[in-house]
């Protein structure tokens, strides 16, 4: 009985499929999508890498516009005297 | 010049992929549109299939052999179609004049009394056994292709397959 029913299944299985037809301009459609995605995704990841870099540089400049003038910001001891004689 | 390098290496990445997919799709999307058809996409078949290239395109680096492309399609169309009648099925839970979109296969084909039977058996399984049984019968996977297709073990693959193809005589007996 199984012998039939699989018989059964892949004959109308096989009816079912031999009746859809891809359209002509599938793969001019499909192509057009992934490409648009395409496009979108490397101006997000353009857009996303501009305002990180924007960012990080504005937060730099705000903090070496913060400290006072007179407080040196890479060194704060005295000035190393070179010895005499040379 | 490694700006100019890397744009040329990338470029070429691109004419490649472009290259690749296009025969895929010359090769596989007839096939992946009647399979997923069959499997109930009904006329957002071909939607599918494009959903799935669009996939493959964004994942294409990340590939580990070309050659396992039309396995990923393959799997990529069965998860779309279990979600989108998965998606149908709320709809017409919440909705009682929802419209049947998934307009039953037998109402756009020809088919004789004795495959309609078989259509309405299939349509009445659950969608696992359904999908296991397409995959089995239809394209002739292995169990192995078709437990990669469906994202389950092969021992899974071969309990849906012999409950679905049980429940199919069962229902084609009874309505002799």
């Amino acid at each position: 009985m199984t012998v039939d029913t699989e018989a059964r299944l892949r004959e109308t299985l096989r009816s079912l499929a031999d009746d859809v037809a891809p359209s002509p301009g599938a793969y001019r459609r499909a192509q057009a999508t992934w490409r648009r995605r395409e496009r979108r995704r490397r101006i997000l990841l353009v857009v996303l890498a501009t305002l990180a870099i924007g960012g990080a540089d504005a937060l730099g400049i705000w903090a070496l516009n913060s400290a006072p003038a007179h407080t040196p910001i890479v060194f704060d001891g005295p000035a190393p005297v070179a010895p005499a004689g040379r | 010049m490694l700006a100019v390098a890397l744009t040329s290496s990338l470029d070429l990445r691109n004419v490649e992929r472009e290259a690749a997919l296009t025969r895929l799709f010359s090769s596989h999307a007839s096939q992946l549109q009647r399979l997923a058809a069959l499997l109930g996409a009904g006329h957002e078949a071909e939607d599918v299939v494009a959903e799935a290239f669009c996939d493959l395109h964004r994942k294409w680096g990340r590939l580990r052999d070309p050659e396992a492309a039309p396995a990923y399609l393959r799997s990529t169309v069965c998860n779309l179609v279990r979600m989108r009648v998965r998606h149908l099925q709320v709809v017409r839970r919440n909705s009682t004049d929802a419209p049947d979109d998934a307009a039953s296969a037998e109402t756009q084909v020809v088919l004789r009394e004795d495959q309609l039977e078989v259509v309405r058996a299939l349509q009445g399984l659950p969608d696992r056994q359904r999908e296991a049984l397409v995959l089995r019968y239809w394209l002739d996977l292995k169990e192995a292709e078709v437990a990669a297709a469906m994202g389950i073990s092969a021992g899974s693959v071969k309990a849906h397959t012999s409950r679905g193809m049980a429940a199919l005589t069962r229902a084609l007996e009874g309505r002799r």
